[in-house]
């Protein structure tokens, strides 16, 4: 019983159940709970890469600071006693526990969503939308399409820089390369225009209608997976409860 | 609703998607790096780039749906080649889909002219808007920060995606490669 | 399999007709299409698979019939069981992201019952001798190697017929040649129509021939054998030489020998290799090495910047522009962007920016891919009017036709240029073996 093997459509949901849910409590102690509770968790019950995760962590861990020190200065006026003065504006006990909680929620949003991408195939997640979330098949193999076009456009986007670095676009920095994407999009966006019609016409081709259809990789709903929500949903609760 | 689609149309906003998801990732990079130093504001006057999608697929293909479906594919494409926000970037777009549909639903999808679409690129920051404020908790700052907050991805969403949307969308049907859609054939008919 | 009688296509906010008077009948055997770009040849093609008219909401006249109903009593995706079809670009006909979930594709479209799709993939790829591609990520496969999987992937749904849509185009001689023995030997009990302009790439393959000249039937009977399209070399001048370092490069799965070329001014030099010997590398290389060398991309809208005509020739020098403009024959399209003219005006455009960047030596790559006869005769005469006026022209080819016109040759392997040779090149029958430029049979 791993996260890995949870059916996608169903821990999507849960997920995003708790972060709605998180969205409403106004105290530090239950995204820090959650937080917490997610890591424990994800310990748990999945094998993940802590490097990746340590990664992904680190431009969230800005927003959060970011999150903490605008909500200080720019938060609500609010009574108490206060605590101390930042740029000449007095800070209540009231204005420190909201910033507290904003910013952890942006660090409980983020274990919660890494708990989903680090332990979901996205093949594996639109093929799941499709069976249990009736995703019209025309839209998820478009999905599928714009996946494997990732590369070939990748691809595209070096030729076109390099090329256009023969022409003399000075094209030294990445502050260079940035400034360069604007003139990029018009050719890139054109010819993946033309590249987008052949594909259709090729699935058309190969007898794809977008009709309902025969599925090889079939994702299964098992007991497991109301467990791992259970579990996520308990958490939760938990974690309300110390706030309260 | 899909029936009527071609599938060149949707593989169309498909492959739209995938370029600008390539774009969107680069800006929450950068983006980022900005909300470190400057709050989460940091990220209010680009905003419209996470529109621009959801125009372009309008105006050039003109059916219903076509704003909604465009930000919910690059919503989906751009988790899969890897966005750590995940799950939440697929109800980002859902909600930012349909505040952009809900302009060319009033005009009943038969304008899509510069006004329309700017105000497909105001719905998209409003509905955006309403997100960030439940889910960031925007009641705990000042009215005037959240209302400059507002003003500010309300315009860029305008300028931004509505009029930087309708240059590109514009721009491309110069290029030739629209034939085939629905924008070269109204243009053709007016012009 | 089509029955045509006086059938016409249009499109819809167009008058010309592109197909006119059009009384056909396909039976079985291997039948070659041929035709210019703009015949309709492509536009039949789309009308036998039923990607048209409803894709383009084109406009049909006369009597169509697919097999023995009208083409249009059939459902969507329903002809498509009975004829499975090859196209020309390998990178714009695949879905997923290995070639055994991609042949999975065809099956589950074609809602075959799932305990039996695995033996059918196996089976397929065993009967075309594609067993080792099953894992393959489809990314990362050949030009060649994609076009194998390609015609697997049609040929999985047990169809009677298979339409290929120049499926050579961008393919080299050698494996072009393996390409069509192999498709020889798999095609056994398949009914086989190809769309090509360049037929005697495909030997004796075929059995019937129908010739299409401006949306009409010019010719439709047995197929004869025919050499390709014959160039004349272009006589040069020979003006100073100049000495060309190509440092050596490594990347990842590629290693490019260090390099050195001779050229003399107003000569014409073509370098020749397979896909994949490292020609393309070697020729960006050398334009970023030297600004005196201008680089033609295979696909020359790569190049360009602007939004129209005038500002990309304009670009980033104050030289006039108007007189090439008006020389290349470029006058009319001045406001227009340079993405939508047409592939021989782009090429044009190139050629004029180049020209007005002042630059020494002229190199084109892979010029000649996916052309038809008109375009590289086209081509030639460009060539031939540019090095008339001193300009130095190389290109890089596997083209051995048109290759010919060449005054000088170079010739890359793994990564090792070897030259320069003259036109007696064509006689080291070995030499060019080795490069993979002749075949053992011609």
């Amino acid at each position: 019983m791993t996260f890995h093997e949870m059916n996608p459509t169903i821990k999507f949901l849960t997920v995003t159940l708790l972060m709605f849910g998180l969205a409403f409590m106004y105290n530090p102690w239950t995204p820090l709970a959650v937080f917490i509770g997610t890591l424990i968790l994800q310990i748990l019950f999945s094998n993940v890469n802590w490097k990746r995760w340590g990664l992904f962590m680190i431009p969230f861990l800005f927003t959060a600071l970011g999150t903490l020190w605008t909500t200080l200065v720019f938060g609500k006026e609010a009574g108490g006693e206060v605590m101390f003065t930042l740029f000449g504006k007095d800070l209540t006990v009231e204005n420190v526990m909201l910033a507290s909680t904003l910013s952890l929620r942006v660090l409980a949003f983020t274990a919660l969503s890494l708990l989903f991408t680090l332990t979901t195939d996205p093949k594996r997640f639109v093929y799941s939308l499709m069976q249990q979330g009736k995703l019209s098949p025309k839209i998820a193999y478009s999905v599928f399409v714009g996946f494997r076009f990732f590369p070939i456009l990748k691809r595209e986007l070096m030729q076109l820089y390099e090329t256009h670095a023969l022409r003399g676009v000075p094209l030294e920095s990445r502050l260079d390369y940035i400034r360069h994407v604007p003139s990029l999009i018009i050719p890139l966006l054109a010819g993946s225009i033309r590249q987008a019609e052949r594909i259709a016409f090729s699935m058309e081709a190969r007898g794809f209608t977008g009709e309902p259809r025969a599925t090889y990789e079939v994702v299964a709903i098992t007991r497991y997976d109301f467990l791992l929500a259970s579990i996520l949903i308990v958490l939760f609760g938990v974690s309300v409860w110390i706030g309260i | 609703m899909l029936k009527s689609w071609k599938l060149k149309e949707i593989v169309l906003l498909a492959i739209l998607s995938v370029v600008f998801a390539v774009v969107y990732l680069a800006f929450v990079h950068v983006g980022n790096l900005w909300a470190g130093l400057i709050g989460p504001i940091a990220y209010e006057w680009i905003f419209g780039i996470w529109f621009i999608v959801s125009i372009i697929a309008a105006y050039i293909i003109r059916r219903p749906g076509a704003a909604f479906l465009s930000e919910v594919l690059a919503a989906t494409i751009e988790m899969m080649i890897g966005n750590a926000i995940g799950p939440r970037i697929i109800l980002v777009g859902i909600i930012q889909g349909l505040g952009a549909e809900a302009a060319f639903a009033v005009t009943g999808y038969k304008r899509y002219d510069l006004w329309v679409l700017m105000l497909a690129g105001f719905g998209a920051a409003a509905t955006s808007f309403a997100y960030t404020y439940v889910m960031g908790g925007l009641v705990a700052l000042s009215p005037t920060y959240v209302a400059t907050m507002f003003a500010l991805r309300a315009t860029s969403g305008m300028l931004i995606a509505g009029l930087g949307g309708k240059i590109l969308s514009d721009l491309l049907l110069r290029t030739g490669a629209l034939e085939g859609y629905s924008l070269a054939r109204k243009g053709r008919v007016h012009g | 399999m089509v029955e045509a009688e006086q059938l016409a296509f249009r499109y819809p906010d167009k008058q010309r007709e592109v197909l006119t008077d059009i009384t056909l009948q396909l039976t079985a055997g291997r039948t070659l299409i041929t035709g210019a770009s703009g015949s309709g040849k492509s536009t039949l093609f789309s009308l036998m698979n039923r990607l048209y008219p409803d894709n383009c909401d084109g406009i049909v006249t006369g009597r169509l019939h697919l097999f023995d109903r009208s083409y249009d009593t059939y459902a969507a995706g329903e002809v498509n069981r009975r004829v499975g079809t090859v196209f020309q670009d390998p990178d714009s006909q695949f879905v997923m992201q290995t070639v055994e979930e991609e042949l999975i594709f065809t099956l589950e479209n074609f809602a075959v019952a799932r305990d039996e799709m695995m033996a059918r993939v196996a089976t397929i790829l065993a009967e075309l001798q594609l067993t080792d591609y099953r894992d393959r990520v489809i990314h990362d496969l050949s030009g060649g190697e994609k076009q194998q999987i390609a015609v697997a992937c049609a040929l999985i749904g047990k169809p009677e017929w298979l339409l290929l849509d120049e499926p050579l185009a961008h393919l080299d001689p050698e494996t072009s040649t393996r390409f069509v023995q192999w498709l020889d030997n798999v095609a056994q009990t398949v009914n086989v129509v190809v769309i090509e302009h360049r037929p005697f790439l495909w030997g004796g393959f075929f059995d019937r021939e129908v010739e299409l000249v401006n949306g009409r039937i010019n010719y439709d009977g047995p197929f004869v054998a025919r050499p390709d399209y014959t160039f004349s070399p272009v006589k040069v001048t020979q003006g100073n030489t100049i000495l060309f370092h190509v440092p050596h490069l490594k990347r990842i799965t590629f290693k490019l020998a260090a390099s050195e070329l001779t050229v003399a001014e107003g000569d014409l030099i073509a370098v020749l290799g397979r896909n994949g010997s490292g020609k393309s590398t070697w020729l960006k290389s050398l334009a970023r090495e030297h600004q005196e060398v201008g680089l033609v991309p295979q696909s020359p809208a790569h190049l360009f910047i602007t939004s129209d005509v005038t500002r990309e020739l304009a670009y980033g020098h104050d030289r006039p522009i108007e007189d090439i403009m008006n020389r290349l024959g470029l006058g009319p399209f001045r406001n227009d962007h340079p993405l939508s003219l047409s592939h021989g005006q782009k090429r044009r455009l190139a050629i004029g920016v180049m020209m007005l960047s002042n630059k020494l030596l002229i190199a084109f790559d892979e010029p000649t891919a996916g052309q038809d006869e008109i375009s590289l005769r086209a081509l030639y005469e460009l060539i031939v009017e540019r090095t008339r006026a001193g300009q130095t022209v190389l290109f890089v080819t596997h083209d051995l036709s048109f290759a010919r016109i060449a005054n000088t040759y170079y010739l890359m392997r793994e990564g090792y240029l070897s030259g320069p040779y003259d036109a007696s090149l064509w006689n080291e029958t070995e030499l060019l073996q080795a490069h993979g430029l002749l075949l053992e049979e011609s």
